[in-house]
């Protein structure tokens, strides 16, 4: 398909509005359920990481794709490096960290790369019915992941 | 990335969020309950901090109900887990009940829940710290 839907709206403090447009467009393109859910918290932490983190500044846009969701964060910051992206466990005591860890955990890619207009974390999701490696120990994407205990 | 762009500031809805945090309380023998519905983030997340301040009584355990909690973010986990500090301090716990879907996949994900107690109900946190008072 041509001439697909692509959403753009700059980073802003307000998560809520940015996570339903996000949502929006993710169940536009074929994600629903946890995946949705999944895509919805994984660009709050990339715009939180902007935030509190990067250049407080920068531009979010996502596309769908014939294998899912991709979704750019820009930071005009550019202070994010491959160094944040490493396969360091987080404290679950609550030390800082989580953002970017719970961020690989819930794409089924994370791509980062450096521009002229800063950095640009990708946010990846395949489709529902798409084959997917699982990432990381999260062990995939799991529709039912609740726990009950 | 097109034409060149310039950061400016979002344009705000017109409305307010329709999942807009809800805090309310209750004091059990020796626990503060807490139940947090809605959207818990980084826009919201200092006001259960301040919630928590404000009904959490000394020397309590504080049990989450998170049954009608539609959104956990790193944000909101940060003040959970603060909380879950203090009472480790004071020789008390915190307890999770019934979170489910996102929120629950955020605690699995970080880990969390296997830190910290969880339960599927807040009736079973309840039922646990009442016989954890009673030793």
């Amino acid at each position: 398909m041509t001439g697909e839907f692509e959403l753009r709206c700059p980073i802003s403090p307000d998560l809520g509005y940015i996570r339903d447009l996000v949502r929006i467009h993710g169940r536009h393109h074929g994600l629903s359920g946890d995946r949705l859910e999944d895509l919805a918290l994984a660009v709050n932490e990339a715009v939180i990481n902007v935030l509190d983190h990067g250049g407080q500044a920068g531009l979010v846009t996502a596309r769908g794709h014939e294998h899912g969701v991709s979704v750019e964060v820009l930071d005009v910051g550019g202070r994010l490096s491959d160094a944040h992206l490493a396969d360091v466990p987080v404290d679950p005591r609550g030390g800082q960290g989580f953002g970017l860890w719970v961020i690989r955990h819930l794409c089924d890619e994370v791509t980062l790369e450096q521009t002229g207009l800063g950095s640009v974390l990708g946010l990846h999701f395949h489709g529902d019915s798409a084959a997917v490696i699982p990432i990381g120990r999260s062990g995939g994407r799991p529709h039912r992941s609740t726990r009950t205990a | 990335m097109g034409a060149p762009w310039q950061p400016q500031p979002a344009p705000r809805p017109a409305k307010a969020p329709s999942r807009a945090l809800t805090l309310t309380h209750q004091h059990l023998p020796g626990m503060s309950v807490v139940a947090v519905a809605g959207e818990l983030d980084r826009t919201n997340s200092a006001k259960l901090a301040e919630y928590l301040d404000r009904v959490h009584r000394p020397g309590d355990h504080v049990v989450f109900d998170l049954t009608e909690l539609a959104f956990l973010d790193s944000s909101g986990l940060h003040v959970l887990l603060a909380r879950a500090r203090a009472c480790a301090a004071e020789g008390t716990g915190m307890h999770l009940a019934g979170a489910s879907g996102a929120p629950a996949r955020l605690l699995t994900i970080t880990g969390v829940d296997g830190h910290l107690p969880v339960y599927a109900a807040v009736q079973e946190a309840i039922t646990t710290v009442l016989a954890i008072r009673r030793g």
